[in-house]
Order: structure tokens, then sequence, then C-alpha cells
């Protein structure tokens, strides 16, 4: 059955998605079956915390991943199945920061957690390898002044 | 707070910095050596200074690097050096989600980006990060590793530190990487500890034996340390068997203070399943003691790694009767290498990577296949000095002053995996008879002495002038890779029955 649902972005933009890839975030998966119990064909579900550019990239992301195996819900001590990074991935993270620091905040809102792990490894490998220094330095912009450099 | 200024001389702490400076005293030592502890104190100075900057930052700033410690951090990772990423957006991220960027990141960069501010200081502390505690990439002193156990919890399972011998090594005998102090500290921060890893060291074996290390452990490496050599290595390892019920991994790598008496007190582990011997040059005439370790003990050993070592025949014989060993890894040493077989290291690199997937292949065989090895007939001993057979069409001649022994060596054919490099001769006994393997369709277990045989399924053999290989490449589960090998058309008709895998490649034309 292909059920149809809506997502407002923060600013306004609806965008019309199958309810089955929605629902690989466990934020609209809650949403749809515990509060409209089931029955959610049509409804409209806003995400104030997603803008549009970022949201039609996790749209594309879930498209592509609908097909993935669920993972299987751990108890918080076995080892986490270490999400294999594909090069449609790494091709679909090429983007500015903006957009990558917007997906990983939307990856955490929406609760996507294949999404979360491959945007935070993106991030992580462009960390590793910098000194202190380097990082400090780019840390250390306006936005930033009222925080406790070392 | 008294004791860091006075390490320093300079009292200058602000408010600030507090926070940091007293995280620092707990962790730290009240002991400290001479010259590279001022290194550290610069350091923290530095971190003083710039901290009055930061109420007016100058991103352009560049602060110059007095710390000996980072420099490597920086050389060690260059992966995304073509673009200059900037982070300065990181900051407006949650904790939440800083905390799961950090778990990709390793202790390197963990420890770099503690120095950044105060807000990834005490992020960094959360103890799901430190679940691997590997400084393996940095030189550190006592000291600054003592500095850092404010990381270690008990989900810590594996602590990896590099030592000063190779950064310093007119100072080494200065500093010791682990000290008893240390170990018993380690012990009570992280009772669960799986993993030990010591590179480049310094021990002090006059201090404490192995018993003092963790009883925890299932992996135990010590990779091109040094020792006290005021004290012979025999007492060190003494009662390792007792102590480390649970070690399944143990490497020596490049440690020249090895003794082949050892081997004794390793054979009697209980679980030991790898041994990694490489580059121990005091591995050779191993036949006294390895011998009868081979005979009482090493009884769940499954791959052994002498490469680099310069190992005779008659020691690959002594284990040879080790019935559960699957995997022998074994190059010769350079300065014993025939000079037609030396080569370039641009090779050297491709096949690195070849050893790490042979290494992994294990895992993927099938379980059936019985580990058994049993020693083959042996050649006439005067192999061992006819450096090879007649070598085909060999363009250079051989160079008879090695009169060495690495020119016959021969390996039983039960390994499942073998990697032979640079070695003259190879032979690969076969001692079963072929009659009794009926078909080839479906390689048989041919019953043996002891258990169950089966012929090895990947070898590989790089570089070295022959190789007789017997009928082996009969049964079609072996892989063959035969590089830069003279005679390789012979092995392609030896092996012609359809080995699920080959490669033969004859030597670059000089």
């Amino acid at each position: 059955m292909s059920n149809m649902i809506y997502l407002q972005s923060s600013d306004g933009d609806i965008f019309e998605t199958d309810a089955q890839i929605a629902k690989c975030s466990g934020t609209i998966r809650f949403m749809l079956e515990d509060c409209y119990m089931g029955e959610y064909e049509g409804v409209l579900i806003p995400l104030p915390n997603v803008n549009s550019a970022i949201l039609r990239k996790v749209l594309k992301w879930a498209d592509h991943h609908k097909d993935d195996p669920v993972p299987i819900e751990d108890d918080g001590h076995s080892v986490k199945q270490v999400s294999v990074f594909s090069s449609w991935d790494a091709e679909f993270l090429e983007v500015d920061q903006g957009t990558l620091f917007g997906l990983v905040q939307a990856a955490n809102y929406l609760d996507i957690q294949g999404l979360l792990d491959v945007t935070c490894k993106t991030v992580a490998n462009k960390i590793s390898g910098k000194t202190a220094d380097d990082i400090r330095n780019t840390l250390t912009t306006n936005q930033n002044k009222f925080q406790d450099f070392i | 707070f008294d004791e860091l200024s006075s390490h320093s001389g300079v009292v200058e702490l602000f408010a600030q910095t507090e926070v940091m400076d007293l995280d620092i005293e707990n962790a730290g030592p009240s002991s400290r050596s001479s010259s590279l502890s001022i290194q550290i104190d610069e350091d923290e100075l530095a971190n003083d200074r710039y901290d009055l900057d930061s109420c007016n930052p100058k991103p352009s700033r560049k602060r110059r690097l007095s710390l000996a410690e980072e420099e490597p951090s920086g050389k060690v990772f260059v992966q995304d050096s073509d673009d200059d990423y900037d982070f300065s957006r990181l900051l407006s991220l949650s904790d939440e989600v800083l905390l799961e960027i950090l778990k990709n990141c390793n202790s390197l960069t963990l420890d770099a980006l503690s120095k950044t501010c105060i807000r990834f200081q005490n992020l960094v502390c959360d103890r799901r990060l430190w679940k691997s505690f590997d400084y393996s990439e940095l030189p550190l002193t006592l000291e600054q590793i003592l500095k850092r156990f404010k990381y270690i919890n008990k989900d810590t399972t594996e602590f990896k530190v590099k030592g000063l011998v190779k950064t310093f090594p007119s100072k080494k005998w200065e500093n010791n990487t682990i000290t008893e102090h240390l170990l018993q500290k380690l012990h009570i921060l992280s009772p669960y500890l799986e993993s030990l890893e010591v590179h480049e060291g310094f021990l002090d074996f006059e201090k404490f034996t192995i018993t003092e290390f963790p009883n925890t452990i299932k992996k135990l490496v010590f990779c091109a340390c040094e020792v006290n050599h005021a004290f012979p290595a025999r007492a060190f390892f003494n009662r390792i068997d007792s102590h480390m019920k649970h070690l399944q991994e143990l490497s020596l790598e490049r440690c020249t203070w090895f003794e082949t008496h050892d081997l004794i007190m390793f054979s009697k582990l209980p679980n030991l399943k790898k041994l990694n011997l490489r580059g121990c040059d005091s591995l050779k005439e191993c036949v006294p003691y390895g011998s009868i370790a081979t005979r009482f003990g090493f009884r769940k050993l499954e791959s052994l790694d002498i490469r680099n070592t310069p190992i005779s025949d008659s020691d690959i014989q002594c284990f040879n009767i080790t019935t559960t060993l699957k995997e022998l890894l074994m190059e010769c040493p350079e300065n014993l290498r025939n000079k037609s077989t030396a080569r370039s290291s641009c090779c050297e690199h491709v096949n690195e990577e070849e050893d790490s997937r042979l290494i992994h292949s294990p895992h993927e065989r099938d379980a059936q296949d019985a580990n058994e090895l049993e020693e083959g007939p042996n050649l006439p001993d005067d192999l061992q000095r006819q450096p090879a057979e007649p070598a085909g069409a060999q363009e250079q001649p051989q160079q008879e002053q090695n009169e060495l022994r690495d020119a016959s060596v021969r390996i039983a054919n039960h390994y499942i995996n073998i990697v032979v490099r640079n070695h003259n001769y190879v032979d690969i006994q076969n001692n079963v008879p072929e009659r009794r393997g009926a078909s080839y369709e479906n390689p048989p277990f041919v019953p043996n002495n002891l258990e169950m045989n089966s012929p090895p399924q990947q070898l590989i053999i790089v570089r070295g002038l022959n190789c007789n290989t017997g009928n082996l490449g009969r049964r079609n589960r072996i892989s063959w890779e035969i590089v830069n090998h003279n005679n390789h058309q012979q092995y392609a008709q030896l092996f012609y029955n359809r080995p699920m895998h080959r490669t033969f490649e004859p030597p670059p034309v000089t």
C-alpha cells in the first residue's frame, strides 16, 4: 500500500512523500503510528527544525536507503553494527559545511540512525588529523566569541 | 595546583583555566622526569596565554608549536589536507550531536579537541568515547601518559601507548614507558582491560615482571620495545602462563630482547592462538627450546608470524608438529636475501596489503577444514647449502656469499595460509600419497598419522627463486599466487587442475 503523507519544512514548503520512506525517521514513525493510530494517509507533519534544502536532501537519502535492512534494536550494551559507508553516501555528503551540519542536526532531530552515522563519520573524518591549533583557529570566529578557548 | 605552578615556575594561572589545571593535577603524577616535563609545562603556559587572548580572538593568529607531542598527530593522519575545512559552526551543534561525532574520532583527535576549548574538554571526558585508549601513534612520556589516565574508565578495553625509544634514543634509559605504578593504576581504573599494547616503549625489567600486568588481557603487544639489559629477560616472562590465563594473542614484534627460552613460557599459555615474533633477531637456533615447547605446549596456537627472522629450516620443523597451526607468515630478513630476489620497497608496500587480506581470510573459511599439520619427510640436509635448484631461466648468478640458513625451508603441508617471501628455496612437503585422494572434485580429507589433513588453502610465494610444491595443486581448494618467480611456467603446469584462484607473475626483466 502506498500512503502519501506531507512534510512541512520550517520555511513552509510542503513535501509529498511515501510514508514508508518517511518512516526511516524514528520521530515521524512514532508520530504516524502513535498519534494517528496508523490512519495517516494524507496527513501533514510539520518539521519546524528542518529547512527545505536539508529536508530535500534527507528525503533523497531516505529514498536511496529505503530498502536497507532495518537495524536491530540493540540493548545499549552490544556493539553497534558499523554502517557501511557506500560510495553513494560519500558522494551524497560532498556538500558544504553548512549543509553537512544541517544534515547532522536533522538526522538527530528526525532520529535517522543511518544518516546520523554517516554524517557524523564524515565530520569526524574532516576533524581527524588536525592539530589542536588548526581546529582552534577555525573555531575562534565571531560567532563563537563566548566560548572559553584554551 | 601548587604542584603545577612549581613545575612551570610561572604562577600566572587564571580563574578560567582552573578547571583544566585541576584536571591535570588530579591525573598527574607526583614524580617527573627532567627534560620532557619542561615541554609539557610550556604547553600549559602557552595555553594560559592563549586563554587571555580568547576574550579578543584573532582568527588568523598562528600560535607557534612549542609542543613536541602535537607534531606527530599532524603528520600521521593527513587525510583531508586538500580542503582546509573550517569548523566554525561545529560549536553550534548540540552536545548530544557532538558526542555522536566524537564517537567516530580516534584518541589523537579527541586529544587535540580537548585542547581547543572548555566545552570540548568536558565532552571529551565522556566515558563512552574511551573504549579504546589508543595513543599508539603519539610518542608520550610516562608523565604524559599518566596525565591522560583521567580518560580511562571501566569501559576501556584497549590500552595502547607509544614510548620514546625512537624519538629520543639517547634518553631512553630515563624514560620508562610502563611502570609498576602505572600498571596498578590501570588495573584499578579499567578492571576489564582486554588489550594492552606498548609500542617503542622502554621497560625496566628490574622493577617489575609480567605478573604485574593486568591478568584479564587477551592481547599483549610489545612492539619495538627496549628493555633494561642489566637483568636477564628470562625472569620477565616467568609465570606468564599461570598469570595470563586469557591471553590469546602475543606479539613481540621487533623486540631484540626476546630469547628463545621464552618460547617455553609461551608454550604453556593455555589459550594462546596467535604468536607474533616478527623481526625478533634472536629467534634463531630455537630448536632446543622450540622443540620442547611445541611438543608439550602451544596446544591452541593457530597463527605464527616469524617474518624477518633469521630462522632456519630446522626451526620451522619444530613448529611443524604443532597440530593446530593454520597460518604461517615468513619472510627472509633483508640482510640474508639473495640479491637477485631483493627488490625495491614499493613492492614491499603492495605486499603489506596482501598480508592484511590473508590474515583475515581464515575466518571466512570452512570450519570443517581440519587444521592439521604434520611433519613431512625431510629433505637431505645439504639443501641448506645449495641455494636453489636448477633455477630455471635465471639471469643473475646466485649470490654465494649468503651461505645462509634461508636457503631452504621446508614447511608442512597442512597450513591453511602460508606466506613466504624472499626465501630462496621453499619446499612445501606433501606426504599424502595421491592415491588416497580419490577425486579432484571432492578433495578428500586424508587421514594421516595424527588426525585430519588439509592442504593449504592459500599459498603465496613472493619473489623466491624456486618452489617445489609437490602435488598440492592437484586439489582444487587451493589458491595460488606466485609472484616474481622464474619458473612460473613450471607451476602453471603443476597446478593446472583448476585451483580457485591463481596468479603467476614472472619476475620483472632487469
